[in-house]
């Protein structure tokens, strides 16, 4: 890497300084000072934790009672021009659902000033690199939720933003859709872009980056390399959901992998709770399992138990 | 199975200013109202019944409660779920994380809700008031000032435009939910003309208190070019009124759209 591109990456580009939010009684984010850098940035934090706050903060949508926020140092409060260069996914569907996914990028884009001509190149591109073209047309209230979070990313990332803030784009996805998602925030990143990732799955962070920031209970708890938060995590039993029908067959096999502690059926919604001291490993076979097992597996997630093991940890 | 290219590629073109970015939401909100069957529904019956008749000669009279009622059920249905759906269904995040002003998002669907209660309240004044100047002018139908009449029929319709757009805006924006928004506003507009018509017997000036009457005081005084037929009234009381109120609901939008974030 030359020194020019040396400097580049190790400029800071979001810059948050001592900020608190609070929501009545409730604290939102405590004293919270971050350096971030161009690259991906991992948001690790279990539900609750002051992640979409934090967001909010950077994007600013909501002002920071205590402390700032800036980028490429320049305040973000109030600073609407500067949000030209900001794109942001948020954690919970905020769809007009009876637009098809085109036209709803195609207005969003619009929202950003970008003529109708070089709106639709946008909105056909942004699709093309979510794998979402095929289904563009029909409307939104007919997504599955994995189509819902592409989408999202897609409206994220339609007027070229030199900062993505994605808040948990894998969650709910199926195996392809974090697959497509995951090798689409490598290629940004290699473009140059800040991409921050939150998610309050570590597997899902550490296939993506291993520069990962840790918040727990709106204070921030560790920064730094992922592979010291793993040691910690391994000494913790790790959760995984399976939503299937083929419950007792599927069962049946996992209770036979040596990465697999224990196998438990669940009645709502109807699947498997796994619970496994070795997740990479598990990860890594799973495919092959559906595959010989010939088993439709409809959804797979991991709990974040272990993650609060870890925090539990970490705060005492 | 199309395959495509799936290279990442820059945006160099040129970004517009801030109007075409007002207009965007204006069009995309007028297109998702229109598009409602309800409102469609209301809109051709408000033409056909309340707006047409005018044509064959029906009475103004008739016409301004007519147009009222349609008025009052359009601004609920449309009005209601203006600003309270983008609560309601964390959509003001989509907005609010664009390069757009609280000014811009409230110019936006403040001028989608004012075209579409100007389809009832002033669009049609215009077609009843070619009518007036085109067909009757000329003839011994009446003795009357056509221009002034049908000057003063556009300013009151532009004028129920704006009080009845202020008025939705307030009641979306204190709700996060539509119904609810859509139910004060009809509460509102109907219950203070009917305790105001019931009890105006009691106590005339009460009936400063119905938006209608004020409406009509207005025309009465503003048509007749100063020999107000409804003598007992002043027209500059009504006005006056009618501009409290806009600006009471302008005021609770305002206060609304700055407080947005602390509504998580």
């Amino acid at each position: 890497m030359s020194n020019s591109s040396k400097e580049k990456y190790s400029e800071d580009i979001i810059t948050i300084t001592h900020v608190s939010k609070w929501y009545g009684q409730v604290i939102g984010l405590n004293d919270i000072s971050i350096n971030i850098k161009r690259g991906i940035t991992g948001l690790l934090g279990p539900n609750g934790a002051g992640k979409s706050t934090m967001f909010k903060i950077i994007t600013g949508q909501i002002k920071p009672m205590l402390g700032h926020v800036k980028i490429y140092n320049k305040p973000v409060w109030n600073n609407y021009l500067l949000w030209e260069k900001i794109g942001y996914c948020p954690e919970f569907d905020s769809f007009w659902s009876e637009l098809t996914g085109f036209k709803f990028i195609y207005f969003l884009s619009k929202l950003h000033g970008i003529s109708s001509d070089d709106a639709k190149k946008r909105t056909e591109q942004a699709l093309k690199l979510v794998d979402m073209v095929k289904d563009s047309h029909r409307k939104i209230k007919g997504y599955s939720k994995g189509m819902r979070q592409r989408i999202k990313v897609a409206q994220a990332l339609v007027h070229d933003p030199e900062i993505l803030i994605l808040d948990e784009p894998l969650s709910g996805t199926d195996p392809i859709a974090k697959f497509t998602l995951i090798n689409l925030f490598q290629q940004l990143e290699s473009e140059g872009k800040t991409l921050i990732i939150s998610s309050h799955v570590l597997e899902e962070v550490e296939r993506i980056t291993d520069n990962i920031l840790l918040i727990h209970k709106g204070r921030l708890l560790a920064e730094g390399r992922i592979q010291e938060i793993r040691d910690l995590i391994d000494k913790y039993p790790h959760n995984i959901f399976i939503k299937t029908v083929d419950v007792s067959k599927l069962a049946q096999r996992l209770i036979k992998e040596s990465s697999v502690l224990s196998v438990s059926k669940q009645d709502k919604p109807k699947g498997l709770m796994v619970q496994t001291h070795k997740p990479d490993q598990f990860y890594s076979k799973i495919a092959n399992i559906i595959l010989e097992e010939n088993v439709e597996i409809t959804q797979m997630s991991s709990t974040d138990d272990n993650l609060d093991a870890v925090f539990r940890y970490l705060v005492e | 199975m199309g395959i495509y290219d799936q290279t990442y590629r820059r945006f160099e073109g040129k970004l517009q200013g801030r109007l075409v970015r007002i207009t965007t939401i204006l069009k995309n909100e007028f297109m998702r109202r229109i598009r409602n069957k309800w409102v469609l529904i209301l809109l051709i019956l408000a033409w056909s019944i309340g707006i047409f008749p005018i044509f064959t000669g029906g009475a103004f009279m008739a016409y301004f409660v007519l147009t009222f009622i349609w008025l009052l059920l359009f601004t609920a249905v449309v009005g209601g779920p203006i600003l309270s759906e983008d609560f309601q269904f964390n959509s003001i995040t989509l907005y609010l994380s664009r390069p757009l002003r609280k000014l811009d998002y409230f110019l936006g669907k403040y001028l989608t809700l004012f075209v579409l209660v100007s389809l009832i309240g002033f669009i049609p004044t215009i077609f009843v008031s070619a009518f007036i100047i085109g067909i009757l002018y000329g003839t011994s139908v009446r003795e009357f000032d056509y221009y002034t009449f049908s000057y003063s029929l556009m300013v009151v319709g532009l004028l129920m435009t704006f009080v009845f757009t202020n008025i939705g805006m307030a009641f979306s924006a204190m709700t996060k939910n539509h119904k609810y928004a859509s139910g004060g506003i009809f509460a509102f507009l109907f219950f203070t003309n009917i305790l105001s018509l019931a009890l105006s017997n009691l106590y005339e000036d009460i009936m400063y208190c119905s938006i209608w009457a004020n409406f009509m005081i207005l025309f009465a005084d503003w048509s007749s070019a100063g020999n107000n037929t409804l003598v007992d009234f002043d027209s500059n009381v009504s006005l006056a009124i009618l501009m409290i109120i806009s600006i009471i609901c302008l005021t609770i939008v305002w206060i609304k759209l700055q407080r947005v974030e602390l509504s998580e």
